[in-house]
């Protein structure tokens, strides 16, 4: 499955779910701390409801591009409802992807004077 | 798993998703959700804007999901060709749009603006964590006492005993005046303990705060003032810091200015310490304190309520001489501001609320009806080419929507103005400002009502057409398109809904009368003694002013004889409290008089009056003589009481060369002779009675009085005596602001603003609701004339009379007037026993009131259907009948 057409084929990812495999590149998390991580980064621009949030989250997890895994050792909340998640090799494959899509595209800009000059 | 109203709340949000994703993935959502919810910044404001949001969120995501899962058929893939569909279908009838958008508008306006008052009078304390924030007293349930003081001692004890507060602090308020520089201003003014700014977590916006030990008696004197105040009398001078006024005649450093709009512990300006040593004092003297503190995080308020409990019977049984039978009160601070009965006639006034909004969604019902009759055929062929009945319905109910969009801003632009309007109108006419955390204005939560009466006004006024248009017989309606209305069954239920309308607004209009009635017998009332033509004001003089007794008389003395002598007064007096205010309570035993220890001397009300008191206000004594300048203080101490005293204490006997004596039996005060007896003054308060009306009065020089209020009385307009009393006081003692310049009528009338907002949202609820029932009757009426069209065409081509048809049209339209004002007069009959039930006050029933309602509404109503059946009665039965 993790073939590179594979992960072509997921291009280009909404908002959302490239800010949601951006959080989970740090490692594993909680949803909470997904979101908490996503309003944080963008200034609060982009705060997804609860409801948006999961509903990304399982549409990641049915495509394969991230997993559900065992809590860490020092969540001590004890909270046994959440769960966490982390990124599979295809996640990983497809953001690389994305991420190399988008710089093609803001080398191009560049090139054409649309982007902010590198200091 | 979380508890509170708002997960449960998000729970059943949840529910719109499908039940494998629920499964799946609520458990953990609801987790998220409840470390969002506690992670949230403080403010209400921001808890509802996120409550709104994340269950917004999950209904719609929830219905996304499902109808994903149904195949792949995204819900509201119709919704826009619908909405432009209902936009066109409204465009057509531009008149009926405005009307029922004009109606729901006003529907939607009256509730919120009520929502606007109630909720901005129950918002917390603007401070950090304000709910957190309790307030404490004392009661005494054994004798029926609320509201007491606290001792600085009982004040310390508590602080050192308890354990459910972070910290506590005290203050007791009082009038502050400003002078220096300028000329004098009184200010309301709080006395706080040094650490009152830290246990509200409240930092000046200039300066800094009190510090600790400087509410101690040998301390610097210093100062804070309020935001306005800054603004008002140091022109916003950030080097108001440091510099040096006298408050109270004293100079003083300002040391800080607090943040705008804050007002703690209501609606004051400067804040001074609380220099008090409770060394200095025995238990329970001293000023009487007010406490607050902030509840512990993990403390509940019934957690502190049992802890302060506790703590209180201790303390009454170490000192029984003092705190038998008080128990501390612990409430939320700013539910301590409010009165239990105001509550009720809050949640009726709420509820007529909602009725004009019923009234305004069955007027749009109306409308929608006759439309939908007109529109049967239209509907039945989309119905016949395979329209579900669910499209059906969900197309008119989108066109309710938008009316209800529109009713929605129009309402909240309508509310926007109302509130600015009556905020304005309050400030203006109170003695006492709102409390400073009292905010009246449309925000969120306001936004989040109108939200949800929009919701039901859409409902209410789009489910019974929608429905019975998607019940109609499509065959038949196909061959004859008349039969619409009769096989929709409309008419019978819009005369219902109109029936409805004159019942509820029949129902408003009689309480507003009545409210009405009340206010016009308040506002007329006479009370034995001038209240029209009597200027009052008072002035304070404090200590460090006018320091001793004797100042105190003589400056008494002199400006009663100063404004005796001014050209255009007729007659002066001074007076602690005026006629009609209430007075305060001391206990008197007459002489030789016993009483039973365990009940103690009965109270009486108690007066201290400048010579000719009584000839000032027009009163003649019932016996004996007024007070004159022979009463010195040197001289006998002398009483006048009044009525209901003489009957209380004297029963049967004439008290004149009786002798009292005023105040509890351990103390000191002299044994007064009984000089005269006055009729009752209102000194349990002229509007509002409190109790107790036996009173006594004194002389004001055999007294010592520091507050006294001036009554003045010339010849033309008493507010022209308002520069008179300033020039003689300030010609007396320049430091001393004079206040409080109104007629006695007002004086004595503060406590009308309640009744008066009350009465005028009564009196506007009516109009409102009187309005909409009686365009709802027109459209009714024409609506049922026009149906009948044909019929009326045909006994006209068969002969019938023009007069006949109008009666025919007419006798149908009356009679449902006759029956709404009927039901309307029960229905307000069964409301006020059920206020009366509740224990608010209510008025006896006034006939002529509910006479005048019914026939305005009646004389009004003729008009509505006699329009509609004069005109189908000039029908040309040619026209008539090739109309279809």
């Amino acid at each position: 499955m993790s073939t590179p057409s594979g992960a072509e084929a997921f291009l280009p990812l909404a908002e959302l779910s490239f800010q949601i495999l951006l959080a989970l590149g740090r490692g594993r998390a909680h949803g909470y701390a997904v979101g908490k991580e996503i309003e944080e980064r963008t200034d609060g621009r982009l705060n997804p409801t609860t409801g948006s949030l999961y509903q990304a989250l399982r549409r990641l997890r049915e495509r394969g591009l991230i997993v559900e895994t065992e809590a860490p050792s020092d969540d001590d909340a004890g909270d046994a409802r959440r769960r966490y998640f982390t990124l599979t090799p295809l996640g990983r494959e497809v953001m690389a992807r994305e991420v190399s899509r988008l710089e093609g595209l803001i080398a191009v800009a560049r090139e054409r004077a649309l982007a902010p000059k590198r200091a | 798993m979380e508890r509170g109203p708002a997960h449960r709340l998000f729970r059943v949000c949840l529910r719109c998703y499908p039940r494998a994703f629920r499964r799946e993935e609520g458990p953990d959502m609801e987790a998220t959700f409840g470390l969002r919810l506690r992670s949230l910044p403080d403010g209400r404001a921001r808890r509802w804007t996120f409550l709104a949001r994340e269950c917004l969120g999950a209904v719609l995501g929830g219905l996304g999901t499902r109808a994903r899962h149904a195949g792949g058929r995204v819900p509201f893939a119709g919704f826009r060709r619908d909405l432009l569909h209902a936009r066109r279908a409204l465009a057509r009838r531009p008149w009926v749009a405005a009307h029922a958008t004009m109606a729901l508008g006003l529907g939607i306006a009256l509730p919120t603006v009520l929502f606007c008052f109630a909720y901005g009078a129950l918002r917390p304390l603007p401070v950090p964590d304000g709910h957190r924030i309790v307030h404490l007293e004392h009661a005494n349930p054994a004798q029926g006492l609320e509201e007491l003081d606290v001792s600085i001692h009982d004040y310390l004890d508590w602080g050192s005993a308890q354990s459910a507060l972070q910290d506590m602090a005290a203050f007791y308020r009082g009038t502050v005046n400003l002078s220096g520089g300028d000329r004098p201003e009184r200010y309301f003014g709080a006395f706080v303990t040094a650490n009152a700014l830290d246990v509200l977590e409240v930092r000046p916006a200039l300066g800094r705060g009190f510090l600790t030990g400087e509410d101690h008696p040998a301390a610097e004197r210093v100062a804070l003032v309020s935001h306005a105040v800054w603004r008002s009398r140091f022109n916003a001078r950030p080097d108001v810091v440091g510099s040096v006024v006298r408050v109270n005649g004293i100079p003083t450093t300002v040391v800080g200015v607090l943040p705008e709009g804050f007002g703690f512990p209501y609606w004051d300006d400067v804040w001074l310490p609380l220099r008090i040593d409770a060394a200095d004092l025995d238990r329970g003297e001293g000023p009487g304190l007010e406490v607050f503190g902030r509840l512990r995080d993990e403390v509940t308020l019934t957690q502190a309520q049992a802890e302060f409990r506790g703590i209180g019977s201790r303390l009454a049984s170490r000192w029984p001489d003092t705190n038998r039978g008080l128990v501390p009160v612990v409430e939320e601070y700013t539910a301590s501001y409010h009165e239990q009965d105001s509550d009720v006639a809050l949640v009726f006034l709420l509820l007529t609320g909602l009725a004009v909004l019923l009234i305004a969604s069955f007027n749009v019902t109306n409308l929608l009806l006759a439309r939908a009759v007109s529109r049967t055929r239209d509907l039945a062929i989309r119905v016949a080419v395979g329209a579900s009945r669910r499209r059906v319905v969900a197309s008119l109910l989108y066109e309710t929507s938008l009316i209800a969009l529109g009713g929605a801003v129009l309402g909240t632009l309508m509310t926007v103005v109302a509130v600015a309007v009556i905020h304005r109108l309050i400030v203006d006419a109170a003695t006492y400002p709102p409390p400073f955390w009292m905010e009246f204005k449309v925000d969120a939560p306001i936004l989040l009502f109108v939200l949800v009466l929009t919701a039901v006004g859409t409902l209410a006024s789009g489910l019974i057409p929608a429905l019975k248009v998607s019940r109609v017989d499509v065959h038949g309606l196909l061959q004859d398109a008349s039969r619409g209305a009769t096989s929709l069954g409309i008419s019978r239920v819009s005369r219902v809904l109109v029936l409805g309308e004159l019942t509820v607004s029949v129902m408003l209009l009689v309480a507003a009368g009545h409210v009405m009635e009340e206010l016009h017998s308040v506002r007329k009332a006479d009370y034995g003694y001038p209240v029209d033509e009597v200027l009052t004001a008072r002035v304070g003089l404090f200590d460090a002013v006018v320091p001793d007794r004797e100042g105190r008389l003589s400056f008494y003395r002199d400006l009663q004889g100063r404004l005796g002598d001014r050209s255009e007064v007729v007659s002066v007096a001074l007076a602690t409290t005026l006629p009609g205010q209430t007075a305060p309570t001391v206990t008197v035993r007459a002489e030789g008089a016993s009483y039973p220890r365990a009940v103690g001397a009965p109270p009486a009300r108690v007066a201290s009056v400048s010579p000719a008191f009584f000839r000032a206000f027009d009163v003649v004594l019932d016996a004996g003589r007024d007070f004159t300048p022979a009463d010195e203080a040197d001289a006998m101490p002398v009483a006048i009481v009044n009525r209901s005293f003489a009957e209380r204490f004297f029963p049967g006997e004439d008290p004149v060369g009786r002798r009292i004596r005023l105040g509890a039996s351990d103390e000191e005060t002299p044994w007064r002779t009984v000089v005269g007896v006055a009729p009752d003054l209102n000194m349990d308060g002229a509007l509002e009675p409190e109790g107790t009306p036996q009173g006594v009065y004194v002389p004001i020089v055999q007294s010592d009085a520091h507050f006294v209020s001036i009554a003045v009385r010339g010849r033309g307009d008493p507010m022209a005596l308002a520069p008179a009393i300033r020039e003689e006081v300030l010609a007396l003692q320049e430091d001393t602001p004079v206040y409080f310049v109104r007629t006695l009528r007002d004086a004595v009338n503060t406590n009308l603003l309640d009744t008066l907002l009350g009465g005028g949202l009564f009196v506007s609820f009516g109009a409102a609701a009187f309005f909409l029932a009686v365009v709802g009757l027109y459209g009714v009426t024409a609506f049922l004339a026009s149906r009948r069209r044909r019929e009326v065409g045909v006994r006209m081509a068969l002969g019938a009379r023009s007069s006949a048809v109008l009666g025919l049209v007419f006798r149908r339209g009356y009679r449902q007037v006759v029956l709404g004002l009927a039901a309307g007069v029960l229905l307000a009959a069964l409301a006020r026993e059920g206020m009366r039930g509740l224990g608010a006050g209510v008025t006896d029933w006034n006939l002529g009131v509910t006479l005048v309602v019914c026939g305005v509404l009646g004389v009004t109503s003729l008009a509505a259907v006699l329009i509609p059946a004069w005109r189908s009665s000039r029908v040309d039965p040619v026209l008539a009948l090739q109309s279809d």
